[in-house]
């Protein structure tokens, strides 16, 4: 057995890295990353035989997405003006998502990468009073296939 | 945050009879200061807890933490006598609970907790002035 522990601060320690696609100059290490979801959800084609009392099923294509929460620091959801000109750190997560910028991401899981092409979407910053802290959903949605490394 | 309380005292607090001392309500064979000195108004040292109000998974090396929720609570005791209520009693119980005022900046939240108990003839009444914030690890 070897379950996945991650270890804040630790060689396994969960990361999500964006960076603008095919431009790796300046990436955006997210932080405070309160859960993180890979979503792998294949469509389903059904049938009905009339030899068979039960339906028959193949899994199709799939909509893959990264989900998570976070807690929103300024630097990396606004932007890094001092970060290498045209890269993911100089835009920041709000602009990627707003601009709808192509990015590669990269989802550290124990050992492995979990990677793949995607855009910024589900941006929904909020802070109430009982948590006086901005905190937001972002989700990467996926163009085309996940890559394990 | 003791010393912010005492001093918002020492500008708002002039209650006939009572009087506010900077001494700690220490134990006197036994016995709390606050127990001997009548109409006294004495302000404990704080108490600190801290509470983890969101975790996250990448902690330490990439710029983000965690946030956690401080709250610190100081005490102030004051001994009447338990057959006969001062006349300023309730002045000083409402003039007492705006401590939590002493201080503004950075807190989300200030209240008080006002319990009374007996000791014998005395009236011990505690006042619990709590400070809430937020600290990001």
């Amino acid at each position: 057995m070897a379950y996945i522990n991650p270890t804040p601060g630790g060689a396994d320690e969960v990361t999500l890295t964006i960076a603008i696609k095919d431009n790796t100059d300046g990436n955006i290490d997210v932080p405070a990353l309160q859960d993180i979801t890979i979503n792998n959800s294949n469509d389903v084609f059904t049938w009905s035989q009339l030899d068979r009392t039960a339906k028959l099923q193949v899994a199709t294509t799939s909509t893959n997405s990264i989900a998570c929460n976070i807690v929103l620091d300024e630097t990396t959801f606004f932007g890094n003006a001092t970060a290498t000109a045209g890269s993911a750190a100089e835009a920041g997560v709000l602009d990627l998502s707003t601009q709808k910028t192509a990015i590669d991401f990269w989802v550290n899981v124990g050992t492995k990468t979990v990677s793949g092409e995607g855009y910024v979407t589900g941006l929904a910053p909020t802070a109430s009073a009982d948590a006086p802290i901005w905190v937001s959903p972002i989700t990467i949605t996926v163009d085309g296939e996940y890559t394990v490394a | 945050m003791r010393t912010e309380i005492l001093s918002y005292l020492d500008s708002n607090f002039s209650v006939t009879g009572f009087s506010v001392t900077e001494e700690l309500p220490w134990d006197s064979n036994g016995q709390p200061l606050y127990l001997k000195n009548f109409k006294k108004i004495y302000v404990d040292q704080p108490q600190t807890v801290q509470e983890p109000l969101i975790d996250v998974l990448n902690g330490n090396n990439t710029g983000g933490g965690g946030v956690v929720s401080e709250t610190t609570t100081v005490t102030a005791y004051v001994v009447t006598d338990a057959k006969t209520l001062p006349e300023n009693y309730d002045t000083m119980l409402s003039t007492l609970r705006n401590s939590r005022f002493a201080t503004a900046d950075g807190y989300t939240q200030r209240t008080t907790l006002v319990s009374t108990s007996f000791e014998s003839d005395a009236l011990v009444t505690e006042f619990n002035f709590n400070f809430y914030k937020v600290l990001i690890n």
